[in-house]
């Protein structure tokens, strides 16, 4: 029966690890979702001049889950409430446990959700480009992190499970 | 006198993982998390072995007739 709890045991951290290594990896390809969204907003508000609800719906055609979601819920409760700041925010707290954002890009998007509708064009092409230069930052950051850690998680992961199955004993 | 053999391979168990996740903590520059783990899997052992430790005193005062 010990034995049976010791494998039990090494399999959830091991599951533990390998999950969080997971996490590391889809952080960079989501910031580049991010990034991409940017780019989006930035053409439909300087060139489409959309509404921002118009604007919303078509980027969340355009990119993949968790994201879409993010816009889509924008775009479909904008009509209902009019305040977009606090609807922004309260979607970019669904999204972060939703997807492998951390919270450094999180508040990154609130500040740059305050921004939105209080500019003309020209400045709202600043604000979106400011952004996006802060994506990058963390996109790198994102990138070394992966690289360097994701074998680091899922070797203490598997040690961890054995360490405890071994003080257990 | 029955030795209990079984604790010294738990405590070398646990020696040679700490030593491992030392060594990758380190490999990866998270010398600080090391050092953490070192210390924590030394408390480990400290309180596996004090049992033994409280004994071993106990003998020694026996022997050299200090117990009163």
């Amino acid at each position: 029966m010990n034995w049976i709890g010791a494998i039990l045991l090494i399999v959830a951290t091991t599951s533990i690890g390998f999950e969080r290594a997971l996490r590391l990896k889809r952080r960079p390809e989501q910031l580049l979702e991010l990034k991409t969204a940017l780019q989006i907003m930035e053409a439909e508000i300087v060139y489409s001049q959309r509404e921002i609800v118009d604007v919303c719906a078509q980027i969340s055609k355009h990119i993949r889950p968790p994201l879409k979601a993010f816009f889509y819920a924008i775009s479909s409760q904008l009509n209902k409430n009019d305040d977009l700041s606090l609807l922004w925010e309260q979607e970019l707290d669904e999204l972060k446990s939703h997807s492998a954002l951390e919270n450094e890009e999180i508040n990154i998007m609130k500040q740059f959700g305050h921004t939105l509708g209080h500019f003309d064009i020209i400045q709202q092409q600043k604000q979106i480009q400011l952004t996006s230069i802060h994506l990058d930052r963390l996109l790198k950051e994102a990138d070394r992190d992966y690289l360097t850690l994701s074998k680091v998680y899922r070797g203490v992961g598997i040690l961890t499970g054995i360490l405890i199955a071994l003080i257990l004993m | 006198m029955q030795l209990d053999t079984n604790i010294i391979f738990q405590i070398a168990g646990i020696g040679i993982v700490v030593a491992m996740i030392h060594t990758i903590l380190k490999q990866m520059g998270k010398e600080d998390f090391a050092y953490l783990v070192t210390v924590v899997g030394f408390i480990i052992v400290f309180f596996l072995v004090m049992d033994h430790i409280a004994n071993l005193f106990q003998q020694i005062k026996s022997v050299f007739l200090l117990k009163g």
